[in-house]
Order: C-alpha cells, then structure tokens, then sequence
C-alpha cells in the first residue's frame, strides 16, 4: 500500500457519516438489562444504503469517553482477539504482558470499570463479523454462576447484533421469525407446564431435542428465556393455550425483542 | 492430543491445515462413491473453511492428525442452513447464539485393521469430549452434527451418533446425517468412555486460549 493510499484512508474515516443510530441502540439496551458496561464493534453489517459501512461501533458511556479522549482510530486488543474467532474470550486468560492491553485494562482500572469482563464474537447471516464485550466489575460477588452468567451475555450479545442488523436495514431480520411447527408445539407444551420428558414424548422424541427446540423457539422470537418466548408467541398469538393454532402471518410479528431481565 | 485451531490462524500451522485436508481427501475417496476423477484437493475444501471455522484436531502419538471436525456458529453462515437451503425438510433452519454447528467430521480410513481401531476409538471419543468442553465454556446448550454416511456409520457403531434430528438430506450425491448432542455431563461421559483411561484430557478455555497460538 502507497503511504497516499493510508492517508487518504484517513481523510475518508474522517469524513465518514457518524450515525447515532448504534449508541440509541445501545442506551436502550443498557437499560432494558441493567448492564453497565458494554461495548460493540461489526464489521461488513449490511443496511439500506449502498455500500456497507467500514465499521459500526458503540460503546458505554464511560468507554465512549475513553475513544473520545485518545482519539483512538485502532481497535483494542479485545477486540483484535475476539473479532477473528468464535469462541468467547474471557479476559483473564489474554496476554497482560501485551503493553497495550495493560494500557488499556490501566484506564479500564482508572475509570473504575474493572479488569474482568467478556468478549463474544458474533457471526451474522449475511456474512457479517461482530464483537459484544462486557465488564464485568466483580464476578465473584456475583449470584449467578460463571457459566450461567456467559450465557445470558451470549443471549444478550445475540439479541442485540439483531437489534442492530434491523435497525441497519428495515429488509433485514432473521431469515425466518416465523416458529416451525415443532418449535410452535414445545413452546405450547412449555407454556402448559409440561416437563421436558412429557413435550419430547409428545413430539415423539426425547427431553434433550425438547430443550433444543425449546431454546430455538427463544432465539428466533428474541426472548432472553424461554418464559419470555413464551411470553412473546402468546402476545403475537403464534401459540394458543386451548388448541394449537397457526403461524400468523409475516407482517403482524412485531420485530422489537424482549429483553427485560436484570442483570449486573 | 487434541489441538484446537482457529481458523483465522490457519496460516500459522501449514502442516496441520494441509494434513487436515489430505485426510478429507483420502476419506472421501475411501468411499469410492464418486468418480476419482472428481476428487481433488478443492473439492474437499468449502466455502464453510473460508467462514474462520474451529478446528478440533485429534493427533497420535507421532502427532499426525487422525481425525478432524470443524465448528460454526448457528447465527452466521452453516451447512445446514446454507448449503442444505434447497433441499432440507420444511423450515429446518436452526438460528441460536447457544447451538453450534459440527460438520467436516473426518476419521483415518484405516479401521480395517484391528489395531489400528483403538486409534479411532480415542479419536472420536477425544473430539467429542473436547466438543463437549468447548461448548461448555462458551456455554452453549446443544452442537448439531452434520455428517456424511462414513462418519455416521462410525459414530452409530460406537454409540455415540446423537440424536437424529431429520431424515438424511442429500448434498453432491452424498447422503448427510443431521445429529443433536445436548451439552454436558451425559455427552461427556458418552465420548470418555471411548477415549479411555489413558486419553488426554480435552483442553479447557485456558489452554484453548494457548492452543491459538500453538506452533510446531
């Protein structure tokens, strides 16, 4: 690459539209959680407009402040570990001999966010790449344990990379928000209060493919649990209590995701 | 021994991705249900293997890789719900940041002989306990299989297939099995068995992290 092709690539980042759409997003998922800090990074995330953008980033208040501050164009060392894999990366085990990560679990440290937290890499449907990172101040004062907390930020992070992907582009969403006919049934067994072995006996199959469907049905209604899918299907009548009934159409699903669980 | 390695690190490891590759190809022709013709190198690397898979590689002793599964997230680009998207059965999309996807499983086709079998025995059984592993640290709750007869053969024959989840999908004349594994001790204790007493134990997140920069 020629040095004028760096330059003007910065000339172009420095002129690039700044859209507020993300931090909207991000505000409103903050508080639908109870999360404090969280940042978010994609690249290659498909919208509207010709030409996807570079990089669409939001970040918490107080790492906004940090970006603001060191007018940072580089991306942390979070995020170059996390973007390329898919696995998530727990912050304990990177490499804090790396003088940037130091540097930047320093301010981390400085502001008071802590210097343990989560990466999770998100892969989309139309070939886009994602970086969902949480601190987490204390883990260990934490109620819920490690395991169940990781999941509910992967749930998280996944629900918000779909706020993201329909707020980027109205064509977009999940390539079927409707529930399939095994889905529709488990989330109507669930909802009945039957076990896992009595809805996968029901199915004609065992409680494991039960839960698998189950957790299907919650991530392609957007709930945070399956109580909240269940939640969600009855509200959009996709399931009914007294007799199954059947998909409503595309059009009447409301696409906003129900987040409402706390967490800290 | 189980080596992880992330696709994006693929270049770093040459010898692993290209022994990892032969295997594919000397399975696929092992099968001698297509033209030989047909069968090269390119057509047993796909489009999933440029997505930045994870590889989990069991190796022998002398560190030669005897089996071979590759991983994707359910939320992006998979076999089953891309490459499958004409001829799955209705709506058999699966989309969840907690369910992952295990295709390209490749074994050593050297199971005619007797003692060499023990060989795959510890393969399989260290692939899926390490596959266990992972998606317990990433805190999944189910890995969906999709394997081609071959593989599903050897797993069936092990008792260690999973749960069918559809009937076989054909892709490129081949017949592809679609299998469910529910995350945890019951998976662990399935595949362990197979591993023995004296198999490595499958990495944990740490040493998964190390083994992203594994070198030989």
């Amino acid at each position: 690459m020629y040095c004028e092709d760096v330059f003007d690539l910065i000339d172009r980042l420095a002129r690039a539209d700044r859209r507020s759409v993300l931090n909207s997003f991000l505000d409103e998922f903050l508080r639908a959680t109870g999360l404090a800090d969280v940042a978010y990074v994609a690249f290659n995330l498909p919208t509207d407009v010709a030409g996807r953008p570079l990089l669409s980033a939001a970040c918490g208040p107080s790492w906004r402040k940090i970006h603001i501050q060191s007018r940072r164009v580089d991306l942390g060392p979070l995020q170059r570990a996390g973007l390329g894999g898919i696995a998530p990366v727990s912050w304990g085990v990177l490499d804090r001999d790396d003088p940037v990560l130091r540097k930047l679990l320093g301010e981390s440290l400085e502001l008071d966010l802590g210097a343990n937290g989560v990466s999770i890499p998100l892969r989309g449907l139309d070939g886009e790449y994602a970086l969902f990172s949480v601190c987490v101040q204390d883990p260990g004062s934490c109620e819920m344990s490690r395991h169940g907390l990781m999941r509910q930020f992967m749930v998280a992070s996944a629900i918000f990379h779909a706020m993201v992907r329909r707020g980027a582009s109205s064509a977009l969403g999940s390539h079927g928000d409707r529930l399939t006919d095994r889905e529709r049934a488990c989330l109507r067994l669930k909802a009945l209060r039957k076990t896992d072995d009595e809805i996968g006996s029901a199915i004609g199959a065992s409680a494991r493919a039960a839960r698998f469907w189950l957790e299907t049905a919650r991530a392609r209604l957007g709930g945070a649990t399956v109580d909240k899918a269940i939640e969600i299907a009855l509200r959009r009548g996709a399931i009914g209590l007294a007799a199954e009934s059947p998909d409503p159409p595309l059009e009447s699903i409301p696409l906003a995701p129900s987040i409402d669980w706390r967490m800290r | 021994m189980i080596a992880l390695l992330p696709g994006e690190s693929r270049a770093l490891f040459p010898r692993l991705v290209d022994e990892m590759y032969d295997l594919r190809l000397s399975a696929v022709r092992a099968r001698r249900d297509r033209p030989l013709g047909a069968v090269n190198r390119l057509s047993v690397v796909d489009y999933f293997d440029s997505l930045d898979p994870l590889y989990v590689l069991a190796l022998d002793d002398a560190e030669r890789i005897v089996g071979a599964l590759r991983l994707l997230p359910t939320t992006g680009v998979t076999m089953l719900n891309d490459a499958f998207a004409a001829t799955a059965p209705q709506r058999l999309r699966i989309e969840s940041p907690l369910v992952w996807e295990a295709s390209r499983l490749t074994l050593a086709a050297i199971e005619n002989c007797q003692a060499q079998e023990r060989i795959i025995d510890r393969a399989i059984g260290e692939i899926g306990a390490a596959l266990n592993e992972i998606a317990q640290a990433a805190a999944l709750t189910h890995v969906i299989g999709v394997f081609d007869g071959n593989a599903q053969s050897m797993l069936f024959r092990r008792g260690c297939a999973g749960e069918s989840l559809s009937p076989p999908m054909s892709l490129d004349g081949m017949q592809m099995f679609i299998a469910l594994y529910e995350v945890g001790a019951t998976m662990d204790a399935q595949f362990m068995h197979l591993a023995g007493d004296d198999a490595c134990r499958p990495v944990n997140l740490a040493e998964f992290e190390s083994a992203r920069f594994y070198r030989r």
